[in-house]
């Protein structure tokens, strides 16, 4: 009970003091203590003491307290190892589940840095271990493996040296704000399109299937939010400006929905499915909608739809 | 993957550093032992060039037991310390085949932090110090390569200044933390230097093998009663069975009769030896603990030190003057049916004189005139009668020749005679005043008893080589030769080269000051020392002093690199820090922006400042350019007058 309510109490202290995308290290946030190899040091540093005394022996004896003095002057090594750095967390992008989330740091160290860790709390496996970095301000970029789909916030991250010689645990907290998805892994399948006649008579827009893709209407100048697979390379390549395909009209381009009831399979499968059709209708121009068991998701096209259609995948 | 080639890289070098300490204990762990830590390494070596597989845990724990068979055959239960020593190297050293993660490899160079010591245990002197603190060192540097993958040659750059570091530290506190006595008896190891042997028997001797090694030190204090010849005594051999003179029964018996002051203190710093038995001038009392004194006034060890001791004695005079009758008995005890004709000898000296002195005076004019000779290799005498044959045909020997036909002819006579055997003379130190005596100064000399006076010394070697009694035997002229042929290769027998002498010399100076200052720092030394620092009020003010030290060196320290990074920081840094904190504004996870408008709703009054200083602030930082002097000088300006204003409000 007690050590209980003492770790809630912990965890509520560590909460509020490192709350925060960056964190610049100073003697406010950083805890240092003796590593478990830093007390088998000491354990032999009293052997010798014992066997120093009992042989009246001044060189073991000595080479016993030199250990001790080791042991505390790494305590402020370590200390000041990291004193001084700034850790900022950028961002987290969202992947498909199997790749992985590039969390994006920036380290500003003030001096070099030895051996630096950052862990996190639930991700383990963080492929972000023993560096050293010289006082550059530095872009680091770690990759988090994670299968499960789902809504993520960033959690506690831990960002701990075991400079010098292994024999201290230096370590701070950085907890930012950020979120970030694992969406489905996609699988491939049939683009389902057959369906969305029916469908659509809510939204009142007809769609067609086109045969070629490359009846458009006019060029227009890409626009930031632009679906990118309507991009026309032969343009960019021709003359250097990004130019987007206007296909004429609703009649043109096909628009459906994709319904997450109509699929088949399990849950799982029935979302990554649905996540690849996600992914194909945007390569292919669509314009689409989602229909999902939480919730509706009106047609639209673009990568701010596809993303929002993609979270709503994550989080189904 | 390269920090797996950082322990394949350091766990090569730490097999060969386990095969070096092991050949150099070689002579307190075995050979058998030696040769099985070879055999490991070069197991070792052949893994790390691929040549043989790494061997499996069976294999390992097979190796083990082993070498715990090895070592307990070859060392036995009775050398408890070098079994300890042996099971603790062999077991690092097959750990070592096994390594293959970081942790492994710095759990063991942790480990050796306690391993490579155990070589003080054996040796202690000024290149044993050298050898394992570099060792210590380097291991050091191996644990920060192995804990953060860098190459060695850079992690020896970054522990080095950590290890000097902490050495001063280190030193500090063995000199002023307090001494605890010890807590246990742990066994000791066993020495490997010689010493004087318990019995003498020099007639099979053909040759005395002499070394240079030193025996003891001594530091005579300027008194009158300290003049050469110095007749160390250690051991007295008062049995004789025809052969050879064995040490006295009594030799580690208490004294038990009363004696009384002769002079001042004198200590002795005595080099381990194989034996218990002491060095003293004449009669002597010790003045330091764990020590005795028996009856014949010589000092003893009570337990076998394998370390330098030093000790104090007070001379004394033991009053001696009466034999009891079993005394009278046990020295003048002789086998029978020995050596005839010294026998006959003996006894018609005795009808030709009336009491002690002018049989002694008989006896030496018989040495004198039969041309006897002193040599360091005289021929083997392997006759039941040995006497007969030293004294009447081959008339050549050293010390214990003289010595034991004396002691010979003088008990057939029925004088109580001893043989005590001990060292002669010393090489006096100028610089340090004080009396270096080596191995090749031992020396056996006999005391006889005379009534109403005591035991009295006679030296029957004088008789024939008196310039033995004055000076070291490396003095001794017409032996020059001999005696260097004898010692073998070391600096001593190339003496006659004054640079090398002087050599010598200096080294021999520094080993006696290690010896009495670092080796010896005992309570008693700490003490004075501590008293020459604090006064009389010496009695928690050391112990307090410690902790103060530590204090203080370390708050130092760590104010000097505060102080350091906060010098590295950008002037407009500092002054916008400074700011920050007079304003009480968390800056944590805020842009100097968001700061500054936090400032400003803070100060209200100081806006403008604020704002100008801001801009500054701002081209300085994000702009790449660095701000003028006259620029600089504004921010000053600005930081004191924000500060200012605000303070007045």
């Amino acid at each position: 009970m007690i050590s209980g309510s003492y770790k809630d109490w912990l965890n509520k202290v560590i909460t509020k003091k490192h709350s925060a995308n960056s964190i610049a290290l100073s003697h406010e946030n950083i805890y240092v203590v003796p590593s478990k190899s830093g007390f088998l040091f000491l354990f032999f540093a009293l052997l010798n003491f014992v066997i120093g005394i009992n042989y009246q022996n001044n060189l073991i004896l000595g080479v016993s307290y030199l250990m001790l003095m080791l042991q505390i002057s790494a305590l402020f090594y370590g200390y000041m190892n990291l004193h001084g750095m700034r850790v900022e967390l950028l961002d987290i992008k969202s992947n498909f589940a199997g790749n992985h989330n590039l969390a994006k740091f920036r380290i500003t160290p003030s001096s070099e840095v030895f051996s630096l860790n950052i862990f996190h709390s639930e991700f383990s496996n963080l492929d972000f271990q023993n560096k050293h970095l010289n006082t550059k301000t530095q872009n680091q970029i770690i990759k988090l493996h994670l299968e499960q789909r789902g809504k993520y916030s960033s959690g506690k991250f831990k960002i701990q040296s075991s400079y010098p010689f292994g024999l201290v645990n230096v370590w701070s907290y950085l907890l930012p704000n950020k979120q970030f998805y694992v969406y489905p892994a996609p699988l491939k399948c049939e683009l389902d399109i057959h369906s969305s006649l029916e469908a659509d008579t809510d939204t009142g827009v007809k769609s067609r299937r086109s045969d070629s893709f490359e009846d458009f209407n006019s060029l227009t100048k890409y626009q930031k939010g632009m679906s990118k697979n309507r991009i026309s390379w032969r343009h960019f390549a021709k003359s250097q400006e990004l130019l987007v395909k206007d296909y004429e009209g609703e009649e043109q381009s096909i628009s459906h929905v994709l319904d997450f009831y109509k699929v088949e399979g399990a849950k799982e499968t029935k979302l990554s499915k649905l996540c690849y059709q996600v992914t194909e209708a945007d390569k292919q121009g669509h314009e689409f909608a989602l229909k999902l068991p939480n919730g509706y998701i009106k047609m639209g096209s673009g990568e701010k739809h596809v993303t929002q259609c993609l979270e709503a995948l994550s989080e189904c | 993957m390269s920090a797996n080639v950082f322990v394949k890289q350091n766990t090569l070098i730490t097999s060969l550093i386990y095969c070096a300490i092991s050949l150099l204990l070689f002579q307190s762990l075995g050979y058998v032992f030696c040769v099985s830590i070879i055999l490991v390494t070069i197991f070792k070596l052949s893994t790390s060039l691929g040549a043989v597989k790494h061997p499996s845990k069976l294999v390992v724990n097979l190796l083990a037991v082993t070498v715990i068979v090895v070592v307990f055959l070859s060392l036995g239960l009775k050398n408890t310390i070098e079994m300890f020593v042996a099971m603790l190297l062999g077991a690092c050293a097959l750990k070592m085949l096994q390594v293959t993660t970081t942790k492994q490899a710095a759990s063991t160079y942790i480990l050796n932090f306690f391993t490579y010591p155990c070589f003080y245990l054996f040796s202690q002197n000024i290149l044993a110090f050298t050898f394992v603190a570099a060792l210590l060192l380097f291991n050091l540097a191996q644990l920060f390569s192995i804990s953060h993958s860098l190459p060695i040659k850079q992690a020896y750059k970054g522990s080095v200044k950590k290890f000097v570091f902490s050495l001063p530290l280190a030193i500090a506190m063995v000199l002023l933390v307090p001494k605890l006595p010890p807590f246990w008896q742990l066994p000791n190891a066993k020495s490997a230097n010689s010493g004087l042997s318990e019995d003498v028997d020099p007639f099979e001797i053909s040759e005395l093998s002499r070394s240079s090694e030193l025996a003891f030190r001594a530091l005579l204090p300027a008194a009158d009663m300290f003049q050469p010849p110095f007749y160390w005594r250690a051991i007295v051999h008062d049995r004789f069975d025809g052969k050879k003179w064995q040490k006295s029964r009594l030799q580690g018996v208490g004294l038990q009769r009363t004696y009384q002051p002769m002079g001042p203190v004198y200590s002795v710093i005595a080099e381990p030896s194989s034996t218990r038995w002491l060095y003293t001038l004449g009669d002597g009392i010790p003045a330091s603990k764990g020590m005795g004194v028996n009856n014949f006034g010589t000092i003893y060890q009570k337990k076998l030190s394998n370390k330098p001791i030093q000790y104090e004695v007070s001379p004394v005079d033991i009053d001696d003057a009466r034999l009891t009758r079993w005394e009278y008995a046990m020295n003048t005890q002789l086998p029978e049916g020995y050596n005839p004709r010294a026998v006959a000898l003996a006894l018609e000296w005795d009808q030709q004189t009336s009491n002690t002195q002018e049989f002694i005076t008989k006896m030496k004019s018989f040495f004198v005139t039969s041309e006897f000779n002193y040599s360091l290799t005289p021929p083997a005498i392997l006759e039941k009668h040995n006497v007969d044959e030293f004294l009447f045909s081959t008339q050549t020997g050293f010390c214990g020749h003289f010595a034991s036909s004396a002691a010979f002819l003088m008990r057939t006579a029925g004088i109580p005679t001893r043989l005590v055997s001990g060292y002669l003379g010393g090489e006096f130190n100028q610089q340090s005043k004080y009396y270096a005596v080596y191995q090749y100064d031992a020396h056996a000399w006999v005391e006889y008893y005379v009534p109403q006076l005591g035991w009295l010394r006679l030296d029957p070697t004088s008789w024939v080589a008196p310039d033995r009694m004055f000076g070291s035997l490396s003095d001794l002229a017409q032996l020059q030769q001999e005696f260097q042929d004898n010692l073998g290769i070391s600096l001593a027998s190339f003496s006659n080269i004054q640079a090398i002498n002087w050599l010598r010399l200096q080294l021999e100076q520094l080993d006696f000051h290690w010896t009495q200052w670092v080796l010896n720092f005992d309570d008693k030394k700490q003490s004075s020392l501590l008293k020459a620092l604090f006064g009389n009020k010496s009695n928690y003010l050391p112990a307090l002093s410690v902790v103060l030290l530590l204090v203080t060196a370390f708050g130092a320290w760590f104010a000097y690199l505060n102080f350091r990074n906060w010098n590295k920081q950008p002037k407009e840094i500092r002054l916008y820090n400074r700011l920050l904190d007079f304003g009480k504004v968390q800056s944590v996870g805020l842009t100097p922006k968001q700061s500054f408008e936090l400032l400003k709703q803070k100060l209200p009054d100081v806006q403008e400042e604020l704002a100008e200083f801001y801009d500054l602030f701002e081209s300085a930082r994000y702009q790449n350019v660095a701000l003028s002097p006259a620029q600089y000088k504004r921010l000053y300006y600005l930081n004191r007058q924000i500060i200012k204003k605000a303070k007045i409000k």
